[in-house]
């Protein structure tokens, strides 16, 4: 007798209608792990099951590997409907998705990063298994409004010691270990780190936001946030989109832009640092109007400062001295990072100092070069070193057995430098391996 | 000498064939149904129900009328979840290999209820860890748990299976009914074990087992009770109305005579109404009265039948639900005391 529709397990998403509402990514692990299956494969099953038109299988994939599923796009979208035609029920409330008609796709969530409150993976941890919280998923967020303490990045062991396990025997599980398996990051000891009142503060705004439903959400209009804005800058900034802009260190007519233009939408950490600065309600500017926040902590100190306009536009020559400084550095910065810190657009550094800016990126870009460089030797030393092992003990020199002789993982895409020394070091034993893009002449 | 066909046509076949499927609800199937249904309705510490019967009582029919009948009866649940598999019925058997196991029993559990089962690894948790590929991928144990953990997300309410007398071959009876008393606990499952006589060995051994085990008898047609006569000349008559062939053999009439050489048990009798009709249609739809004796199990093998049987229902009628301590005389002074004690407290309530 088996179910007329439904092909997988009908776990329920945890935590729905609350600020701990589970997010997509920890839903499909939990359900790989009910099924005894990794989430990669449970990924192609589901496709296999239900195969994508528009979009491709390996474009799904390298999305869950990337960890994007909790966000925005079409391939969320494809997964999303096909989780939920096999489960039979309603994930729309773990996918940050629905916020999608409300905030840019910028800076939106975390991904690939992961990380997780220290704190509520203990407290889960005692009744079974943790799972992860979509809040944790969202870029802004870098504390849990209910510990209060930071946030920490899901990849650290905490057992420095321990040989990382083969990567086919790591656990894909939210709030697990993925290198020592430990539930619950027991093997992490290091106390928690108190957060700031800002950040504090900008949790429980998305705790607020998170915890409606995806009827409430999708209930809110664009146009009733951008009445929210208005208001927000009547009541708040004497009506002054500019001064808005400014005083929240956004470029000057980014208030305006979100307000008048039907096609722009805030990204959502850039207000935030609006709401921040306005002492405005999130949720309430949502719809529609200006309510003040029980904020608490001085803005001032805060890392929500204004932008350095007068950096920017006045002395150029302290930035120029600034950008000589940095291209002689022995690990030079990328422009972009340069641009960032004093608050401007590359394009503006390149047209008022183009060769200092020129000779920073030339500069940086050798640095990066030379460090894939020492990358790749390393991994060729690692591979030869797991090759030499396959052979004194009889096993045929495949790509895979080395790989799983070495416990380092490689795909396309994102790992051009290992391919390119796992190619190699096959390669002294015979075996052929298909080119990468990146040429290893290019990494050198 | 005539040359008859040795296939039948495909008309001919059809006609067998819905023969074949054709099925009776008579009054002994439906008093074990009932008391199997009463058990499987309300929650009790009885999580194990054995349904032992024999060999040609027709145990299969059973198994195929209460799946249908428990499908009903949760159709509301599934309909409401349609994760849910409220029903799994699944066949033990023995694959031919040196030292059969519980591996076969699983794998079927899970190829009814989890789709990626082919694909699975074997996870574990231990010492506050999650381990991958520690075991071997489909040992008993890796199995086991996983089949735990299908009934559960499935909400599995009733696991029938069907020929477990072939469990007994899988470990001593003692770990045989152990591991399943320990699925149905774990998953919250009600175990229905259909199966000849073989299956009362399960419970012998072990007062553990047995406090959390019922036991149901499929009984058969006795032919020295008048009720049981006429009982089967009905199920004659019903199997008679759909006789495959045109002409229509007057067996009513000799419902005795089939009683006793099927030994009351209706499977059997089934048996030798298929074999005759077969035997008709090979014949060109003409009746002979020889094919009554060409079905009918040849002395020898009814006797190998009758005493295996007899000796089956000496084994299990004293563990039969139902067959308490208390006789009748016990019950009506019980049932007696029992009336003056209601008085009692009615009129203290009063």
């Amino acid at each position: 007798m088996k179910p007329a529709n439904s092909s997988l397990f009908g776990l329920h998403v945890l935590g729905a209608g609350t600020r701990d509402v589970e997010s997509l990514r920890s839903y499909v692990r939990r359900l790989a792990y009910a099924h005894d299956v990794s989430p990669a494969r449970l990924v192609s099953e589901l496709l296999a099951m239900c195969p994508l038109d528009a979009v491709s299988m390996s474009s799904v994939r390298n999305a869950f590997v990337e960890g994007n599923i909790s966000g925005k796009g079409d391939v969320v979208d494809a997964l999303l409907t096909r989780l939920q035609q096999a489960t039979f029920r309603d994930l729309q409330p773990a996918a940050a998705q629905r916020f999608g008609h409300l905030f840019a796709a910028q800076r939106f969530c975390r991904a690939p990063s992961q990380a997780h409150c220290p704190e509520c993976v203990k407290d889960d941890a005692w009744d079974g298994l943790p799972y992860g919280r979509l809040l944790w998923e969202l870029s802004p967020i870098t504390c849990c409004p209910v510990h209060h303490v930071r946030l920490v990045d899901s990849k650290r062991c905490g057992e420095p010691g321990v040989v990382a396990r083969d990567f086919r025997r790591r656990p894909l599980l939210s709030g697990v270990c993925a290198s020592c398996g430990s539930i619950g990051f027991a093997c992490r000891t290091e106390a928690a780190e108190p957060a700031t009142a800002e950040e504090i503060w900008i949790a429980n705004q998305m705790s607020a936001l998170v915890a409606l439903s995806p009827q409430e959400t999708f209930a809110i209009a664009p146009a009733t946030m951008r009445d929210g804005i208005v208001a927000t800058v009547e009541a708040a900034f004497g009506g002054e989109m500019a001064t808005a802009a400014v005083e929240c260190g956004l470029g000057r007519t980014s208030v305006l832009e979100w307000v008048r233009n039907e096609g722009r939408l805030p990204s959502l950490d850039t207000l935030l640092k609006f709401c921040w600065r306005a002492r405005a309600d999130l949720l309430a500017l949502l719809h529609g109007r200006y309510e003040r926040s029980e904020a608490a902590g001085g803005v001032r100190a805060m890392s929500l400062a204004k932008r350095k306009y007068s950096l920017a536009k006045r002395d150029w020559e302290r930035i120029r001295a600034l950008l000589i400084e940095e291209a002689e550095k022995p690990a030079p910065r990328a422009v972009g990072d340069i641009a960032s810190e004093l608050g401007m657009w590359i394009s503006n550094l390149r047209l008022n100092l183009p060769e200092e800016t020129n000779r920073l990126a030339e500069s940086s870009k050798r640095y990066q070069a030379a460090l894939r460089k020492q990358k790749y030797e390393e991994l060729k030393a690692k591979f030869s070193g797991a090759a030499q092992a396959l052979a004194s003990d009889g096993i045929a020199i495949t790509k895979t057995n080395v790989i799983e002789r070495s416990g380092i993982q490689v795909f396309g895409g994102r790992s051009q430098v290992r391919h390119a020394a796992l190619r190699d070091v096959l390669a002294d034993y015979g075996v052929v391996m298909p080119p990468t893009a990146i040429a290893l002449t290019q990494a050198g | 000498m005539s040359k008859k066909p040795l296939k039948l046509t495909p008309v001919q076949q059809a006609s067998q064939e819905a023969f074949y499927d054709a099925r009776v609800m008579h009054a002994k199937m439906r008093a074990a149904m009932t008391s199997l249904e009463t058990l499987l309705a309300a929650p009790s510490e009885s999580v194990i129900s054995l349904v032992v019967g024999a060999t040609g009582v027709g145990k299969t029919t059973f198994a195929k009328v209460l799946t249908r009948r428990l499908g009903e009866a949760y159709a509301e649940e599934a309909d409401a979840d349609p994760t849910c598999i409220p029903v799994v019925v699944v066949q033990a058997y023995t694959s031919g290999e040196s030292k059969p196991s519980f591996k076969d029993l699983f794998r079927d559990i899970l190829s009814e209820t989890n789709p990626l089962a082919h694909a699975a690894l074997s996870i574990s948790k231990a010492d506050g860890r999650i381990w991958i590929g520690n075991d071997a991928r489909d040992s008993v144990s890796a199995l086991r748990r996983r089949v735990e953990a299908a009934l559960r997300h499935r909400k599995v309410r009733v696991l029938v299976i069907d020929e477990a007398y072939h469990l007994c071959h899988y470990a001593n009876s003692t770990a045989v009914l152990d591991t399943l008393k320990s699925i149905a606990n774990t998953a919250g499952v009600r175990l229905v074990l259909i199966g000849s006589y073989d299956l009362h060995a399960l419970i012998e051994s072990h007062a553990q087992v047995a406090r959390r085990t019922s036991l149901v008898l499929f009984e058969r047609y006795d032919i020295k009770s008048a009720e049981d006569r006429m009982e089967w000349k009905r199920i004659v008559r019903a199997l008679q109305v759909k006789w495959p062939c045109k002409y229509v053999p007057n067996f009513a009439n000799i419902s005795d005579a089939l009683l006793e050489s099927c030994l009351g048990c209706v499977g059997l009798l089934k048996s030798l109404l298929l074999e005759a009709s077969a035997l008709q249609l090979l014949n060109g739809g003409k009746w002979e009265v020889r094919f009554l004796q060409l079905s009918a199990k040849s002395v020898a093998l009814r006797d190998v039948i009758r005493r295996e049987i007899e000796l089956g229902e000496m084994r299990v009628r004293e563990s039969v639900r139902g067959n308490s301590l208390w006789d009748d005389k016990t019950l009506a002074t019980l049932s007696a005391a029992m009336q003056s004690d209601a008085k009692l407290s009615h009129e203290a309530r009063q």
